[in-house]
C-alpha cells in the first residue's frame, strides 16, 4: 500500500516535472529591492552588510533614495527563491524596517 | 469765515494725515482697516458745502461725523452727491457701516468692497491657437488655453486661473514647483527664464531583475545621476521595442494586427508639464501658465526610455523637497510643491507612503495624476494618503474616458479631450503646452525645435490635470506662504465646483477591474469636484485671518488707524495705476 502511494506520488511528481518542462524556464535571476533601514545610514557598506546579513546572500548596492531608504540588488534563482529572500528581509525587523521590490513607473498615454 | 474754517480743518486733517501716514511705518501688521461709502442726508448739518474744494469738503465732513460718533475717521474720495469714502481703524468695514447707519444724518453707509478685473494673459496662444490648417494637419486649438479661463455653460471645467491671478501675492519670492518627469528642454523660450537647475536621478541601465549593465541607453546622457535635468528624449524605435534581448523589449504598445510592438516617439512629457505650471506669461510669445511669474520650475529627471524606477523617483522626491540623498549634492532651492504626472498599478507601497508623509511633515505639497487606464483604480502614488490625487475631466466636466478614478483622489481638473475622434479632424479641447519637435532626439531651439502642442499634436491625459492643480497650489502659497499641505488640500476640495450631471450618462462607480469610460463624476470617484483656481486662491488668502474682523469699536488714534491710513495712501496711488481695482 505504502509502495503504491509512493509510486503514485512519484508519478505525480514526474507529471509535474513534465508540465514544468513545457513552460519557459524561470528567467528571474535577481531583483532590485528597496529597503528601509531601522537605523538610517548614508554608508553603502553598512547598507549592504545589514541587508546581506539578513538575506544570507551577497548584496550589491545600487543607489540611495534617502538616508533611510536604499535600493540594492539581490541574486535569486526564480520567483520562489526571490520571494523567500523578501520574507527573510521582512523577518529581520531589527535591522530592516521595510522592504519592497523596485517597480517601474510610466507616463501612460491615453 | 466758514470757508476759512473749512480750509483750516482741511489743512489740519491733511497735516495729521501726513504725519500719521509717516508714523504708520511702525504700525503692527494685521491692523484692521474699515472702509465704507457714506451718503449724508441732503439736509444734514454735517455737510460742508461751502468748502473751497472737494477734498476740503470731504475732510471736513469726515471730521464732523467723527466728532459725532466719537472715534477717528479719515476722508476718502467723493463718490457722488453728498457721498464719499471714509476710513476708520479697529473695526471691520461691516461694523463701521452698521455704526454709521444709525446716525440720523446718514442716508446710508455700506462697506466699500473690492471688485477685481480679470487679468487675461496677453500671450498669443492664450486666446486661440494658430489657425487650423486642415491640409497639412496643423494649428489650433481654436479654443486656445480654454482650460485656464473662466468656465462657461459650454466649457464647464475651465479652472478660472484668470481670476486667481488677480489676487495679489504676499511675497515677491517665487514658489518652487518640482516637476518629477522626463526632464525638460531648457532652451524653450517660454521656459528658459523660469527654470531652476534641477537634477537627473536616472542612473545606469539595469535589467528588470535589477542587474546593472554599465551602459546608459535609458538615460541617453552617458552617465548616471548628474546635475543636468535635460530631457534627452524617451522615444523607442520599433526595432528596440521588438528586440527580445534588448532593454526596451515590450516597452511600447503591442499591435495585435501585426504581432509587433509599435514605435513610440519621444513625449517631451516633462517639458509639457513644466509649461502648464510655469511657462513665462505676458511675455508676448507662446502660452500662459497657471503659476505665471509666481513660480519657478525645478526639473527633476526621474523618467526616461520605458519609464523610471521607484528608487529613482523617490530619490527625486526627497531631493526636490530638500531632503538629503546620499551621494547627491543637496538641493539649493527646495520645492514647496511636487508634481508627479506618472504612476503604476497597485496600492500605495510603504516606500511611497513614508516618503509622502515625511515630505508633508516638511510642508511640501505632493500632487499626482490618477492615471490613464480608463476607469481603473487610481495609480500609485496618486492613491497615497497625503497626496493630492487628480482625476481628469472633459471640457464639459464629466469624466474623460481614459481617466482612472478612486476614493483616494482629491479633485478633478481638465485633462484634454478631442470631441472629434477622427485623426484628420482637429482635437477641440487639448491642453496646449510647450514641447519639442524631435521624434527621438531633441531639436534645438535654434533649429526650430521649440514648439507648442496643438489640435493635431494634441496633449491629453491626466498627466496634464495634475499640473493645473500643482500650479494652483503654488498660487495659493504665493498669497499665503505658510499654508500646510493639509490646508491646501482642504481648501482645494472645499472650493471645488460641483460636478455636472448629464441625463443619459451613467454615474462613475467604484473601480471593479473593468474599464469605465466617460461617466458622470461623483465625489467618491473623481474627488471633491472640479478645480476652481480662483475660489481656491481667494479662500487661501483668508485662511487663518480670523474672518477679517477684529470686532470692537475703537475711538483712539491707535496703531491700527495709522496702518489703515498708510494703506489708504498707498492704495490711492496703486488704484490709479490699475484701472478701477480697489485698494486692499
Amino acid at each position: 500500500m505504502l509502495a503504491l502511494a509512493r509510486s503514485a506520488s512519484l508519478c505525480l511528481a514526474a507529471l509535474a516535472l513534465a508540465a514544468c518542462a513545457a513552460e519557459p524556464l524561470p528567467s528571474v535571476t535577481g531583483m532590485s529591492v528597496l529597503v528601509k533601514l531601522a537605523q538610517p545610514s548614508a554608508d553603502p557598506a553598512i547598507v549592504t552588510a545589514q541587508v546581506g546579513a539578513a538575506a544570507g546572500r551577497p548584496v550589491r548596492y545600487l543607489a540611495a533614495m534617502s538616508e533611510a531608504w536604499h535600493s540594492v540588488y539581490l541574486r535569486c534563482e526564480g520567483a520562489a527563491d526571490c520571494d523567500v529572500l523578501l520574507q527573510r528581509l521582512r523577518a529581520d525587523s531589527a535591522h530592516i524596517a521595510a522592504v519592497q521590490r523596485d517597480e517601474r513607473k510610466r507616463i501612460v498615454s491615453p | 469765515m466758514k470757508s476759512n474754517v473749512s480750509r483750516l480743518a482741511g489743512a489740519l486733517a491733511l497735516s495729521l494725515f501726513a504725519s500719521l501716514a509717516a508714523a504708520a511705518v511702525d504700525a503692527p501688521a494685521g491692523a484692521q482697516s474699515a472702509r465704507v461709502i457714506v451718503k449724508f442726508k441732503a439736509d444734514s448739518g454735517l455737510l460742508r458745502k461751502q468748502a473751497a474744494s472737494a477734498g476740503d469738503r470731504h475732510a471736513a465732513q469726515a471730521q464732523a461725523l467723527a466728532a459725532r460718533v466719537g472715534f477717528a475717521m479719515a476722508a476718502g474720495r467723493g463718490v457722488g452727491e453728498n457721498t464719499q469714502v471714509m476710513f476708520a481703524s479697529g473695526m471691520s468695514s461691516a461694523a463701521l457701516a452698521e455704526r454709521l447707519s444709525k446716525e440720523k444724518d446718514i442716508e446710508y453707509a455700506v462697506p466699500d468692497r473690492r471688485k477685481t478685473r480679470a487679468v487675461a494673459a496677453s500671450d498669443p496662444l492664450y486666446a486661440a491657437g494658430p489657425a487650423v490648417n486642415q491640409a497639412n494637419l496643423s494649428g489650433g486649438p481654436v479654443a486656445g488655453q480654454w482650460y485656464l479661463r473662466a468656465p462657461t455653460s459650454a466649457v464647464r471645467s475651465a479652472i478660472n486661473a484668470e481670476a486667481a491671478w488677480d489676487v495679489p501675492a504676499a511675497t515677491a519670492t517665487p514658489v518652487v514647483v518640482a516637476v518629477l518627469d522626463t526632464g525638460v528642454r531648457k532652451d524653450h523660450p517660454d521656459l528658459a527664464g523660469k527654470l531652476l537647475d534641477g537634477y537627473d536621478m536616472v542612473g545606469e541601465d539595469k535589467t528588470d531583475q535589477g542587474q546593472l549593465l554599465g551602459t546608459f541607453l535609458t538615460s541617453k546622457d552617458g552617465d548616471g545621476r548628474d546635475a543636468d535635468a535635460s530631457d534627452m528624449g524617451d522615444g523607442i524605435t520599433a526595432a528596440e521595442a521588438n528586440d527580445s534581448a534588448g532593454l526596451f523589449y515590450q516597452c511600447t504598445t503591442f499591435d495585435s494586427t501585426t504581432g509587433k510592438y509599435l514605435e513610440e516617439l519621444s513625449s517631451w512629457h516633462g517639458t509639457q508639464v513644466s509649461g502648464i505650471i510655469g511657462a513665462a506669461t505676458d511675455n508676448g510669445i507662446g502660452m500662459a501658465s497657471v503659476g505665471r511669474e509666481r513660480v519657478r520650475v525645478l526639473p527633476v529627471r526621474v523618467l526616461a526610455k520605458c519609464g523610471g524606477w521607484d528608487s529613482d523617483i523617490i530619490a527625486g522626491m526627497n531631493w526636490a523637497a530638500g531632503v538629503t540623498v546620499p551621494g547627491v549634492p543637496d538641493n539649493p532651492a527646495p520645492a514647496k510643491v511636487l508634481n508627479l504626472s506618472l504612476g503604476g498599478t497597485g496600492s500605495c507601497s510603504a516606500a511611497y507612503q513614508s516618503t509622502v508623509s515625511a515630505l508633508n511633515a516638511r510642508g511640501v505639497v505632493v500632487v499626482a495624476s490618477a492615471g490613464n487606464g480608463s476607469g481603473h483604480a487610481a495609480s500609485e502614488p496618486a492613491n497615497c494618503a497625503g497626496v493630492i490625487g487628480v482625476a481628469g475631466v472633459r471640457h464639459e466636466g464629466d469624466k474623460v474616458g481614459y481617466s482612472d478614478i478612486g476614493p483616494e483622489l482629491s479633485i478633478a481638473a481638465p485633462a484634454g479631450n478631442c470631441v472629434n475622434t477622427s485623426g484628420s479632424l482637429p482635437c477641440l479641447y487639448p491642453i496646449l503646452t510647450t514641447a519639442n519637435s524631435g521624434d527621438f532626439n531633441p531639436v534645438s531651439n535654434a533649429n526650430g525645435g521649440s514648439i507648442y502642442t496643438d489640435a493635431y499634436n494634441a496633449t491629453i491625459g491626466t498627466s496634464f490635470s495634475a499640473p493645473l492643480v500643482a500650479g494652483t497650489a503654488a498660487l495659493m502659497l504665493s498669497v499665503k506662504p505658510d499654508l500646510t499641505p493639509a490646508q491646501i488640500r482642504q481648501v482645494l476640495m472645499s472650493t471645488a465646483r460641483a460636478f455636472p450631471v448629464y441625463i443619459g450618462t451613467a454615474d462613475c462607480h467604484a473601480p471593479d477591474g473593468n474599464a469605465q469610460s466617460q461617466c458622470n463624476c461623483t465625489t467618491s470617484t473623481c474627488g471633491a469636484g472640479m478645480l476652481d483656481a480662483s475660489a481656491a486662491v481667494r479662500a487661501a488668502a483668508n485662511v487663518g485671518s480670523g474672518g477679517g474682523s477684529s470686532g470692537g469699536g475703537g475711538g483712539a488714534l491707535g496703531a491700527g488707524w495709522l496702518a489703515a491710513l498708510a494703506l489708504a495712501v498707498a492704495a490711492l496711488g496703486w488704484r490709479r495705476g490699475r484701472q478701477g481695482t480697489e485698494a486692499p
